[in-house]
């Protein structure tokens, strides 16, 4: 298909509790596939989808967190994550799962930024397509 | 253009209409439907925040439909909120560029 | 942004007469004011109102003369299509309703395959392939994949999502 959309993918509710968070990364995998812009916002509680050291073995789940580092292979590489949300919460970046990706000159680059609240809006605006999970 | 959001969920069980009012541009659009109809209402937690988004320029409209459901007293709404049937729905999903369901 | 700022002078010019005038008009009301909707619902009946919204949303939508591309079911809304919900006699049929307009309207009505799978929703081809007695999608759904979401909202103008 070669029209190209920009997708945003807003992010709000806490993994392992709903399947939200993990058909949503489903939704963004796919539209990586389809070779679409897709950025992902991570706000409320969806920022506790991000944080290190998940281990579910022990309700008897899958650990999707580890997906989020094969984003970049889809070439999403554009997280961002509302400071407000992690105050609120008493996390911060360091909290989060470390993300990377590579530049055109093979520059290790970080994909999650993150931003305050009012930066959300422009990014919103920038879309084409909103999904929210 | 601008965005249509819609809030579904009541803003005394889930913070998604808190949310959305925190994102929304001068040029939006929120649409109440469902349970999210009972934050239209005066004199509520939320009914500060509704009202200044309405002075800011934000457009307000609740679903008539979910109003009349929950036997919502019409004369009670907080000012400047528009009521909207489904057709009206349909006609603000077409006019704005996209539509952000908060769920 | 075809009718913007910067195109105007260029439009005026063009409008020697009446008539073209008129047609520039239809142009301008038939490009936006028939859309094209995609409709995404996460939830299944009667727990959520969610897929009465969507339901009375479509309706309206396909009243006013707009098109709807897709219906897409993910997450629980995949029980939407089961053909064993058997609500009272006086109550709706949410199944029905749904099977009902997407029959009468030519709808494309979509139920996401891996959604459908954990959640026992099969077409008699799933059903004979994990050896289950019955197969239970109702008319008028069919069972596809993810890509279906993705690519309605490609070519759609618009995606609104009804869910929890």
């Amino acid at each position: 298909m070669s029209v190209s959309k920009s997708f945003v993918c807003i992010n709000r509710k806490a993994p392992y509790g709903t399947i939200y968070a993990l058909e949503a990364l489903e939704v963004v995998l796919i539209a990586g596939a389809f070779e679409q812009q897709v950025k992902l916002i991570f706000m409320d509680d969806g920022v506790y989808q991000l944080t290190r050291n998940q281990n579910p073995a022990g309700i008897g789940m899958k650990n999707f967190s580890k997906t989020f580092g094969a984003l970049s292979d889809y070439d999403v590489d554009q997280i961002f994550v509302d400071s407000e949300s992690l105050n609120l919460r008493g996390l911060d970046a360091t909290d989060l799962q470390r993300l990377t990706h590579e530049t055109n000159d093979a520059e290790e680059r970080l994909s999650i930024k993150v931003v305050p609240r009012k930066e959300l809006v422009d990014i919103i605006e920038s879309a084409d397509v909103l999904f929210n999970f | 253009m601008a965005t249509l959001h819609t809030v579904n969920k009541s803003p005394f069980e889930r913070n998604s209409l808190e949310t959305c009012l925190s994102l929304c541009r001068f040029d939006a659009s929120v649409l109440l439907i469902e349970d999210a109809v009972v934050g239209a209402l005066q004199n509520t937690l939320i009914s500060k925040q509704i009202s200044e988004a309405v002075e800011s320029g934000i457009r307000v409209f609740a679903l008539n439909e979910d109003l009349e459901a929950r036997g919502l007293p019409l004369s009670r709404l907080i000012e400047g909120i528009t009521i909207v049937d489904y057709a009206g729905f349909v006609d603000l999903a077409a006019q704005n560029s996209k539509v952000q369901s908060w769920l | 942004m075809l009718f913007g700022v910067q195109y105007w002078p260029r439009i005026y010019c063009k409008l020697s007469s009446l008539k073209s005038l008129l047609r520039l008009y239809c142009f301008f009301l038939y490009f936006h004011w028939r859309m094209k909707f995609t409709i995404q619902i996460n939830t299944g009946p009667y727990t959520h109102q969610a897929s009465d919204t969507a339901y009375h949303f479509t309706r309206a939508a396909l009243k006013a003369g707009h098109t709807i591309h897709r219906i897409f079911f993910y997450h629980d809304g995949v029980n939407n299509s089961s053909i064993f919900n058997v609500p009272p006699r006086d109550e709706r049929n949410i199944q029905q309703l749904w099977s009902t307009l997407a029959e009468e309207n030519s709808l494309d009505m979509v139920v996401c395959a891996a959604s459908a799978q954990r959640r026992g929703i099969l077409d008699q081809k799933e059903a004979d392939r994990h050896a289950k007695p019955a197969a239970n999608i109702a008319p008028n759904f069919a069972i596809s994949g993810l890509g279906q979401l993705i690519e309605a909202a490609i070519v759609s103008d618009r995606l609104l999502i009804f869910g929890d």
